[in-house]
């Protein structure tokens, strides 16, 4: 019993111990490549912002802080000025306040649908791939079909038929994400089936639950993680385009896409000033661009570190 | 005897992430002309190091530090003087015309050696075609003129042959002019690269046919996965030979294909060399392989020669301790137990100091941790790099 | 050969079927009466809609609707817009050259773009060229293609006032189009403008083509040169890129004529992919620089809930995916031997 245990233990630690050494190897790279430390930079610089968004601007109706202030309702945007440092858009919307409530927004949508997305993906592909058969083949058509449409148009619709509003936004995103993640967890999960360690593991007589999880599961996780920090930003962009189409946020909703939504008219300025109004565009879109900019930076990082195909040369 | 090669304290280092690799350590060796040396070692010693170092296709992070490549360039030269040239003194534009012409190689997986998207012809033909460009368009030009001479030609027929004769002429004359690579635009207006692919497919076939492989014109109309591994290598050896070079390397050439193939593979290179006298330096894992191949054999050990001598010298009289634990190591029949050798090929990052093989030696002294031995003349046709050898 | 096209064709049917499942579950979403303005054929039966609902049994289980719907699509009956004040499937024809010009420019960049920066910075690995179109592409595509497409206005346009304008034509040659001087053979601008030898209305849309496609390009290209740099990088390590150097060719031959080559082919098997990203891409640029095509009407038809529209935006865009995989396939047999004769 136990030499057992024993071996087990063992067992498991010469699995971990490659991976302790790949995580060492990764982090050593990551503080070598300067593009991925000013990715973490900005992601952490927007991390600050979300939490300190109450401290920054404190909220005018504290049971709806999403909620943004109007000061009048003019439909010109007014320039910036001391009390409204990035200027008011249109409908006097201040965009200070958009935007940094807007932050919070994104990580909310981007934290949630990638992590639904995350699960959905490894469960449905960790079956499919590791029971193959009728349920594979069943699962991976489902798969194609969703990779085989467009993911703004298949949210759109989605979105259009579930009403408007944050939540099934997010819900349109999950259920047009999680297919690309079950297809690559599934392609793991069958080049690591096959591999000796798994094959010995089946032989002690673990389950198959077990397996998956202890055996297969760490050593297939890496890319979808890699996928999951591009897709964060990725899911905050058609989130934000959603948004910007009218298929978002209700209005006065602090979310980026919809403060760009708000400037869509006002990109031309009065004649003689033509640049008139280009708070209103520009500052909510450097938001967004730096955000998903920041996860984009990391995830490319993380890619190359962790590509076998092409590192360590 | 006239020295093809010379190479003389050849040093190589690779520059990876976990440290610098010292792949090649002062590797001296030569080559006469018209004689086979082979190079023997385990995996990662340095043999294939050594022979991408002499063509000069040490990649980056690899780095070739130090040493010498002496080339014979002039095949009627007697002795080992100018005008024999440095290799690593070479520019790049110089090497590409002693690649394949002078110097070519034999790589070891013959699937990967080959391109999957072209014809097995187009590849050998491509070799022709770097070196032999002017003959392929003389032989075109010859063409030409007797079907001018020879058929009836109606109007149009003759205009594009008169056309194609005169691309030819501007080809030979000037191959860099800017017409003509204006004229490339336009493939369908370069009539004369049709011939010319068609002069180097026939030149191909009729290479493999010198080869004996079977069917040789509807080969070279073949992609590369559909041939087998033993034909397979056979295009990859015509396409080392197209160009009649003066050496040539073959890396393991049989190493990946089945034992009746391996036999065939070699016979076909005994017999090249047989038949145009090129020198060959032959490297492989298998002592057996050599001793059939080979009139020289250097030993290889962790990117150091320890030993240089005659095929039948070394198994006769094996002088160094690596040596005679490798000849040890070879199955014989009637021999029951099998000798190996204790521990592990060593970590070039940081290998041992002084003797590289001094850790495993089992004559190891105090001086072997400290100095390393220099490969030096014992007898007339004998090199050795120890300190204690023969004992 | 011909045993690799059938089976490309036979996968395909999954692929459609699912398609139709997924917008037909869409279609459950919404409630009867919504779900009634699919199968409207005329603008007066929108005024009588409980007909319509009894007519077509849409109140019937749903594997029943399921059939009675798709049996409707097989008859190219998709139901009215009225976004676009016609039939669906009428609307698609009217709607298509318009993207149908924007993807014939923006589609051939993007994959010209992609490959070379992706060759260029695999041939430049760590250099500085490799880390600065890296740089590009990821910034490229962090870029929201609204605000980019935006912000090109607000330059182009407002700053340099009027020189790159939005929509398709300025007024002078709208107007012109429509008259009965101008011929419409294919209905594409710039294609029509050259058919009928009229050089100034080529060049009043290309100068309205402009930002739109330098949108689409900048947003997309980043995915392509991506997928290029790491399988030229792969290709550059393989044994036929060192027989090839091995037998004296130069660098610029090996990469050109031995490496690319291979390293197209996995650009190739993704442009299907690619090609919804442009679609994507497609909704968002034809809202902002106001052309009406595809994608513009799509956009309305979600703000406006014009169901039919909508659900045949996802269906038009299954098909799409389908024909052009279909098309990639082939490609794909053209460039590996391996594929065509295996």
């Amino acid at each position: 019993m136990i030499s057992k245990i024993l071996k087990k233990k063992k067992g498991l630690k010469r699995n971990i111990e490659p991976q302790i050494k790949e995580l060492q190897f990764a982090l050593g790279r990551i503080r070598k490549s300067p593009l991925s430390v000013i990715g973490l930079c900005i992601i952490l610089v927007f991390v600050g912002i979300a939490l300190l968004a109450p401290f920054i601007c404190p909220p005018q109706h504290p049971h709806e802080p999403y909620r943004i202030p109007r000061y009048g309702y003019s439909m010109t945007p007014s320039p910036p000025s001391w009390e409204h440092p990035f200027g008011r858009t249109e409908g006097q919307y201040d965009i200070f306040y958009g935007v940094i409530w807007g932050t919070r927004t994104a990580f909310r949508i981007g934290f949630i649908v990638v992590g639904s997305i995350l699960v959905i993906g490894i469960v449905a592909g960790s079956v499919s791939g590791y029971y193959g058969g009728i349920i594979d083949e069943i699962v991976m058509r489902i798969v194609d079909t969703f990779m085989s449409l467009p993911t703004l148009i298949l949210a759109m619709a989605l979105v259009t038929a579930l009403g408007r509003n944050m939540d099934n936004v997010m819900l349109a995103l999950i259920v047009v994400g999680w297919p690309a993640y079950a297809r690559l967890m599934r392609g793991n999960i069958l080049s690591v089936r096959e591999q000796t360690y798994v094959e010995a593991a089946r032989a002690t007589g673990i389950s198959d639950f077990g397996i998956i999880f202890k055996h297969v599961l760490p050593n297939a996780i890496y890319p979808l993680l890699i996928m999951a920090s591009l897709d964060i930003g990725a899911m905050v962009l058609i989130a934000a385009a959603l948004s910007f189409l009218g298929l978002g946020a209700p209005v006065g909703y602090a979310d980026w896409g919809q403060m760009i939504s708000f400037a869509r008219n006002w990109i031309v300025g009065p004649p003689g000033n033509p640049l008139a109004y280009w708070y209103a565009v520009t500052i909510p879109g450097l938001f967004i661009v730096l955000f998903v900019l920041g996860w984009n930076l990391l995830g490319d990082a993380f890619r190359d570190i962790l590509d076998p195909k092409i590192r360590r040369k | 005897m006239t020295k093809i090669l010379n190479v003389d304290a050849l040093k190589t280092n690779f520059y990876t992430y976990e440290g610098v690799v010292k792949a090649l350590d002062e590797v001296n060796f030569d080559i006469e002309k018209g004689d086979t040396l082979g190079l023997v070692g385990e995996t990662g010693c340095g043999k294939s190091v050594t022979s991408f170092s002499v063509m000069r296709l040490i990649l980056p992070p690899g780095k070739i530090e130090s040493g010498r490549i002496l080339f014979n360039l002039d095949k009627q030269d007697e002795i080992l003087q100018p005008p024999c040239i440095d290799l690593l003194q070479q520019t790049d534009s110089f090497m590409q015309k002693i690649r394949g012409n002078e110097i070519s190689m034999i790589f070891q997986e013959p699937a990967s050696a080959l391109n999957p998207v072209y014809t097995v012809g187009e590849q050998i033909a491509e070799s022709f075609l770097l070196h032999r460009k002017a003959q392929l368009y003389q032989e075109a030009l010859k063409r030409i003129n007797e079907e001018l001479k020879e058929k009836k030609i109606f109007f149009p027929g003759k205009v594009a042959l008169i056309w194609e004769s005169k691309l030819c002429s501007k080809v030979l004359k000037n191959p860099k002019s800017f017409w003509l690579k204006f004229l490339s635009i336009f493939p369908c207006i370069r009539t004369d690269k049709h011939r010319i692919k068609k002069i180097g497919m026939e030149k191909s076939a009729n290479l493999l046919r010198s080869m004996s492989v079977p069917d040789p014109d509807r080969t070279v109309q073949r992609y590369p996965h559909e041939l087998s591994g033993g034909m397979q290598q056979r295009v990859v050896i015509a396409i080392a030979i197209a160009c009649n070079p003066t050496l040539l390397i073959a890396d393991e050439p049989t190493s990946n294909l089945d034992v009746t193939i391996q036999a065939q593979i070699l016979e076909l290179i005994r017999a090249l060399k047989e038949k145009t006298g090129t020198s060959i330096l032959f490297i492989s894992h298998d002592l057996g392989v050599i001793a059939k191949m080979c009139r020289w054999v250097a030993v290889m050990y962790a990117g150091t020669i320890c030993e240089l001598t005659r095929v039948k010298e070394l198994f006769e009289k094996p002088l160094h301790p690596y040596t005679m634990a490798l000849l040890k190591s070879i199955p014989t029949a009637g021999v029951e137990r099998l000798e190996s050798i204790k521990g592990n090929v060593p970590d070039l990052i940081n290998p041992p100091s002084g003797c590289r093989f001094h850790p495993r030696c089992p004559g190891a002294r105090e001086k072997c941790t400290q100095i390393k031995p220099k490969i030096e003349k014992v007898s007339e046709n004998h090199f050795v790099a120890c300190h204690f050898y023969g004992t | 050969m011909v045993h690799y096209i059938f089976r490309r064709l036979l996968l395909i049917i999954p692929v459609l079927l699912g398609v139709s499942v997924i917008v037909f579950v869409l279609l459950l979403l919404f409630s009867p009466e919504q779900r009634a303005t699919v199968f409207v054929t005329d603008i007066r039966q929108l005024h009588n809609i409980q007909a319509v609902i009894k007519q077509h049994g849409l109140d019937a289980p749903f594997y029943v609707q399921y059939f009675r719907w798709i049996s409707q699509v097989f008859q190219g009956n998709l139901g009215w817009s009225k976004t676009a004040q016609r039939p669906v499937l009428e609307a698609f024809f009217y709607f298509l050259p318009t993207t149908a010009e924007l993807a014939l420019f923006s589609a051939p960049l993007i994959i010209f773009v992609g490959m070379h920066l992706g060759t260029i910075s695999a041939v430049h690995k760590d250099k500085p060229i490799d880390h600065v179109s890296r740089v590009f592409s990821i910034v490229g595509w962090s870029l929201p293609t609204f605000w980019l497409g935006l912000v090109l206005l607000m330059i182009f346009y407002g700053y340099f006032s009027g020189l790159l304008p939005p929509e398709e034509l300025g007024i002078k040659a709208s107007l012109f189009v429509k008259s009965q001087e101008f011929i419409r053979f294919t209905r594409i601008n710039t294609i029509d403008a050259l058919l009928n030898g009229k050089l100034w209305i080529f060049v009043d849309a290309l100068r309205h083509l402009l930002l739109p496609v330098v949108t689409l390009t900048v947003v997309n290209c980043a995915m392509v040169m991506r997928i290029m740099r790491s399988s030229m990088l792969e290709a550059l390590g393989k044994g036929y890129v060192m027989t090839a150097r091995a037998k004296g060719a130069d660098e610029k031959t090996v990469r050109t004529k031995h490496a690319r080559r291979n390293a197209m082919i996995p650009v190739v098997t993704v442009s299907g992919y690619i090609f919804a990203l442009l679609m994507s891409g497609m909704v968002i640029t034809e809202t902002i620089f106001n052309r009406k095509g595809l994608g513009w009407w799509w956009a309305n038809a979600a703000t406006q809930l014009d169901i039919p529209a909508v659900l045949g935006a996802v269906l038009f865009n299954g098909v799409l995916f389908v024909l052009t995989n279909l098309i990639v396939d082939l490609l794909y047999a053209y460039f590996d031997p391996r594929i065509r004769l295996g």
